[in-house]
């Protein structure tokens, strides 16, 4: 990685992932107004409905409206993504800012923590840790709090243990500042730019995990409307209703695909080079 | 350093690693819910049975002592006993890793040559439609849930065209083939996604790089160029990127395995979960990690073997 000058204009990729991720981000919000039926409604006259009026997406095996559980599922992947990134960042930027600037021990032995979490399959680890918790999203997000900022902190410490022999740094000491003004205003804000980058496309991995996850049962628990989960339960009736499992699918990609532009476009910005 | 020490040394640096995952294997089973002894022998045996089971395992002993007992079972590669299957455990992950290394194997290779395919068309049409098409499915591809993907293709290839079996593993090498391909296929989809970013950007580069010019100005032909000068020093950094996904491809399998019903590890682990077989998921957690751990040790040692100049 390498941290270069930003550049004025924004890339055509920030922008197209922008406008995708507000789109669902208001979609998300707006889901109590816009579904056109309540999520979680029976409906024993319309089971198994065809995409068409007034199902514009079809129905499931409750004659719930796909289009409905789509949109108010999307506040759940979302909220997965985003809380499924920023405790991890919080704690990775945090571990890895002190490890780089201090060095030594506390540095080794973080160094020896990251080499073992990484050393695990990624997905394998978060279920393993999943069974010890429960099921659900609480122990997804806990899940993800032990194993997830590791390339935070690995991203953020390679910057800063190159930032800290900078001359502002050395002139931060001279004046007489302290080690943690130093550290904090100094040093982290010139070290995060990667970190940044890197959280747009863990959103990214994180949605598919959680999706995964909710699919293979051990993520959010029906009645709920989330995306993995509606697929897994489309599942059954693949052979006689195609609607239930394509559509979830094609709201994830769509909803990936912001972040995955999202995150190209700012690298672009911000100069970081993967 | 000399890259023969490095071939020395490099195991040693494995070590710290190896008790690493030990030790979290070790704590995913202590910390797991429920008493060992009750599920054993169930709520109503009498309270000293209970007591000489537990110094029979250990497990009135300190943490620390049980964890060097969990060592030296793992030694002797003792995993436990499967409640369910009613076997012990090494013998049951023992049947079921034919299947995961043979569609881990298969998925690599298709996904090879997707890559190679997709980034030789691009590389070679720069700025172009063909270009910018694949330029898309990389992009896209990046965010491609495996599970929905692998239910896409059973929806066309198997509802629809009732080319591919739903579910299995298949008898026999051609068979297998057949019944794996799309579970391949899928994994194959999203790796070649990841890799032929890296791939076309370094076969560009190339492309614009002294030694191809000198080629060329020595009247080699233009397909000799592309295949002998420019693809071959392109594959390195894709070959490196493929030993650092090791991990994500084997988090792929498990999914991938259990939306096919494929009877290999992955799948054996998602319904080991729901069957509360709590010795059978941890197990097949440490075979995974030390799997991923020594292959990416043979990628390390093969790498450094074949390019002299990687001198770590």
């Amino acid at each position: 990685m390498r941290a270069g000058a930003p550049r004025r204009r924004w890339p055509p990729a920030l922008k197209a992932g922008l406008a995708i991720t507000l789109a669902w981000v208001a979609l998300a919000l707006l889901a109590d107004v816009i579904a056109p039926f309540p999520p979680n409604d029976h409906n024993m006259q319309a089971i198994l409905h065809p995409p068409g009026r007034p199902h514009w997406l079809g129905t499931d095996n409750f004659g719930r409206d796909v289009l409905s559980r789509i949109l108010h599922g999307a506040r759940v992947d979302l909220l997965m993504g985003v809380v499924g990134v920023l405790i991890p960042f919080v704690i990775g930027v945090t571990l890895g800012a002190v490890a780089g600037y201090f060095g030594g021990i506390v540095d080794a032995i973080l160094m020896r923590i990251l080499d073992v979490v990484l050393a695990f399959p990624w997905l394998v680890l978060l279920m393993a840790i999943i069974v010890v918790l429960g099921p659900g999203l609480k122990s997804f997000f806990i899940a993800l709090a032990l194993v997830g900022w590791v390339s935070y902190a690995r991203l953020v410490r390679a910057q800063v243990l190159v930032i800290r022999s900078a001359d502002y740094v050395a002139a931060g000491r001279s004046l007489g500042y302290s080690t943690g003004r130093i550290l904090w205003r100094h040093v982290l804000p010139n070290a995060i730019a990667p970190a940044i980058v890197f959280a747009m496309s863990d959103v990214v991995l994180v949605i598919l995990a959680g999706s995964a996850i909710s699919y293979l049962g051990f993520g959010v628990q029906p009645p709920t409307a989330e995306w993995g989960l509606m697929i897994s339960e489309g599942q059954s009736f693949i052979f006689t209703a195609w609607w239930m499992t394509t559509f979830p699918g094609i709201a994830l990609v769509l909803l990936a695909l912001g972040f995955s532009l999202l995150a190209d476009g700012l690298a672009e910005y911000l100069g970081v080079r993967e | 350093m000399n890259r023969y020490r490095f071939v020395l040394l490099r195991p040693l640096q494995l070590v710290p690693v190896l008790i690493g995952i030990s030790l979290v294997s070790f704590l995913l089973i202590h910390a797991l819910p429920g008493d060992p002894v009750r599920t054993l022998v169930g709520m109503r045996a009498p309270p000293d049975v209970v007591e000489r089971i537990r110094a029979y395992y250990g497990l009135d002993q300190p943490v620390i002592v049980q964890y060097f007992y969990f060592l030296r079972s793992l030694a002797e590669g003792e995993l436990g006993r499967s409640v369910v299957y009613r076997m012990p455990v090494s013998d049951l992950l023992a049947s079921r890793a034919g299947p995961t290394l043979f569609l881990l194997v298969y998925a690599t290779l298709l996904g090879i040559v997707l890559t190679i395919a997709l980034s030789v068309t691009a590389a070679r049409n720069r700025g172009r439609w063909p270009d910018q098409t694949i330029r898309a499915f990389s992009t896209i591809g990046l965010g491609f849930p495996s599970f929905w993907i692998g239910l896409m293709l059973i929806l066309v290839f198997s509802v629809r065209l009732g080319l591919f079996p739903v579910s299995g593993a298949g008898q026999g090498f051609v068979d297998r083939l057949h019944h794996l391909f799309l579970p391949a296929f899928t994994i194959a989809l999203a790796l070649s996604a990841v890799l032929t970013r890296t791939l076309r950007a370094s076969l560009i580069e190339q492309m614009d790089a002294d030694h191809v010019t000198a080629a060329r100005s020595r009247g080699v032909g233009d397909k000799d160029v592309f295949w002998r000068h420019v693809v071959p020093n392109s594959l390195i950094p894709t070959i490196n990127l493929l030993g650092v996904n090791l991990g994500w491809l084997i988090s792929g399998t498990v999914v991938v395995e259990t939306v096919f019903s494929v009877p290999g590890l992955g799948f054996l682990m998602t319904s080991s979960i729901f069957a509360r077989d709590y010795m059978t998921v941890q197990a097949i957690t440490l075979v995974f990690a030390l799997a991923t751990v020594l292959i990416t040790f043979l990628v390390d040692v093969v790498t450094v073997a074949l390019d002299p100049r990687v001198r770590m």
